[in-house]
């Protein structure tokens, strides 16, 4: 019996491939070489090649849509290893493919949600301890805008003190990124702090 | 108004090469076999379409559909031919590059 491939994979791949042409072409494609691999390496490796290959190919189409002037770098999804290798290298290899592709959007949600809630509370928090002030200003005539700013301004001191040393690690990791990438791997200084720290 | 031929990229280069080589059975599976074979570079295949795509939006590749078989799930092959416009943009990267190189034999063709 021909194996199949991955149903979910299949479908994802279509449905994220919005030409009905390309589409057809490209499960035709993969549907074709699907037994040649399922008959070299066996069906779990042809699975692992599958799935592999269709997010390898949605994330490289999506990307070139969204930005096409973009210089794309090779797929974060790679061939899998030879079936030979060890389960903990094949496992290694997938955690390490999705963690490239999906796992840095993750973390930059996550922390895009817990900074809007910290905000909000380091705002609240502030106000309700200046309600009163607030509320004697008003009754003196202040503006709309003058208590705003009363409220915002020394959140906003506090917001950009954090903004400041974000953005500045944040450029000595891409550096440290950018100089692994050339072929040097002198660390940053943050790279090395973090690294001592959970070694 | 003559219409100039289009710069192609190394990579649109390596694949315009490729499908010349297949002839009439150049569609993406044989080409990224090729590539693979003929460079010894590994070739992403949504790059591969990527590029195809590209390509054919320029003027440079022309597709047809056919030969939709039971092992492809009932789905046609893309086939691809290259079009005058890309064999003058073939031509063009051929000859700027072996311009380029001229004078730098000793170099490049060491073993």
């Amino acid at each position: 019996v021909t194996p199949a491939p991955p149903r979910l994979a299949e479908r994802g791949l279509g449905l994220l491939e919005p030409d009905a042409d390309w589409r057809d072409a490209i499960l035709g494609d993969l549907r074709e070489e699907f037994p040649i691999i399922a008959e070299r390496h066996g069906a779990p490796y042809a699975r692992r090649w599958y799935w592999a290959h269709a997010l390898g190919i949605a994330l490289h189409r999506a990307g070139s849509r969204l930005t096409p002037g973009r210089r794309r770098h090779a797929l974060p999804f790679t061939e899998p290893p030879e079936p030979r290798a060890s389960r903990v290298s094949l496992l290694l290899h997938d955690v390490r493919a999705a963690w490239r592709s999906v796992g840095h959007g993750v973390i930059a949600i996550v922390s895009g949600l817990l900074s809007a809630v910290g905000i909000y509370s380091l705002l609240s928090f502030l106000t309700g301890r200046r309600a009163r002030e607030m509320g004697v200003r008003m009754a003196l005539g202040a503006t709309r805008g003058d208590v705003v700013r009363l409220a915002c301004g020394q959140a906003a001191r506090l917001i950009g003190a954090a903004w400041r040393s974000a953005w500045s690690a944040r450029i000595s990791w891409v550096e440290g990124s950018k100089r692994r990438c050339s072929g040097d791997h002198r660390q940053s200084r943050w790279q090395a702090a973090l690294r001592w720290r959970s070694a | 108004m003559r219409a100039t031929a289009p710069h192609l990229g190394e990579f649109e280069y390596t694949v315009l090469l490729a499908v010349l080589h297949l002839k009439d059975q150049a569609y993406a599976v044989p080409v990224r076999a090729m590539i693979e074979t003929r460079t010894g570079r590994a070739v992403a295949r949504g790059a591969l379409y990527t590029a195809l795509e590209r390509l054919e939006a320029k003027g440079c590749l022309r597709s047809a559909q056919r030969d939709p078989s039971d092992a492809r799930g009932g789905r046609p092959r893309r086939y691809f031919t290259v079009t005058a416009r890309g064999l003058a943009a073939l031509r063009t990267t051929h000859a700027a590059l072996r311009r380029l190189s001229t004078g730098l034999e000793a170099i490049l063709e060491q073993s």
